[in-house]
């Protein structure tokens, strides 16, 4: 299992006047890591200003993009 | 008790020209040298004054001051100064999530974002998608729009290089 910190893109509206990216973690089974993704299977992704999930139902693979991840550490 | 209303933080070109921005706690006031210092693209100057103030208004002691900082970022949208007039074309990278049950085969594409490159931060690029026309400050200003992060940017190419 792994723990990826990044950070998403993040949409500007006239209801989000966003200033900062939105910092991200997700946790899962490492499934795949290529030059542009780590895949990870079976993940559980929150946003960490609220912790919040995301998305709502649980998908089965998630690609998060090598240029996103801030932190990729070992969990038990 | 907070302090924080009375701040006030004076941002200047230098010290015999006039005030462009005036910042008094959560408000503040836009003077005239600001809309031509964005008709001269100089947002980056703009932010290192509104920086050295407050850092300035920290050195003097001010209890409030993380409450002001705080602030900075929000005032580049708040005055909504426009980096370029360029329209472009952002090639990046987008996260992705899948609902089947094995490995998909093919991973996820590029997206292609085109706009108007609003403002520049450290880790990311703000790309306004829709504009508007402001009669108030005479200028456009983003509506809608993207903030991308920069490592995640494959490409930005101006609609003018495409072939």
């Amino acid at each position: 299992m792994v723990r990826v910190s990044w950070n998403d893109a993040v949409l500007y509206g006239p209801k989000n006047k966003a200033t900062e990216l939105t910092r991200m973690e997700t946790v899962g089974v490492l499934e795949k890591n290529t030059e542009d993704f780590i895949v990870i299977r079976s993940p559980k992704t929150t946003r960490k200003k609220d912790d919040s999930s995301h998305p709502n139902k649980l998908p089965d693979f998630y690609f998060i993009p090598s240029g996103m991840i801030q932190n990729v550490e070992v969990v038990l | 008790m907070s302090h924080q209303a009375a701040v006030t933080v004076v941002v200047t070109l230098n010290q015999t020209q006039k005030p462009i921005l005036v910042l008094r706690g959560a408000k503040f006031e836009k003077l005239g040298m600001m809309r031509e210092m964005t008709r001269q693209k100089r947002v980056d100057t703009v932010f290192r004054q509104i920086v050295t103030a407050l850092t300035t208004a920290a050195s003097s002691g001010q209890e409030t001051l993380p409450g002001v900082l705080k602030w900075t970022p929000n005032l580049c949208y708040s005055i909504d100064i426009m980096v370029s007039r360029d329209i472009v074309m952002i090639t990046w990278q987008d996260a992705a999530f899948s609902f089947e049950k094995s490995l998909p085969a093919t991973f996820p594409e590029p997206r292609k974002t085109f706009g108007v490159i609003a403002h520049e931060a450290e880790d990311y690029i703000f790309i306004a998608t829709n504009l508007y026309q402001s009669s108030q400050i005479n200028d456009v200003v983003p509506v809608d729009g993207m903030l991308i992060p920069r490592d995640a940017i494959k490409e930005v190419k101006k609609m003018s290089e495409l072939s």
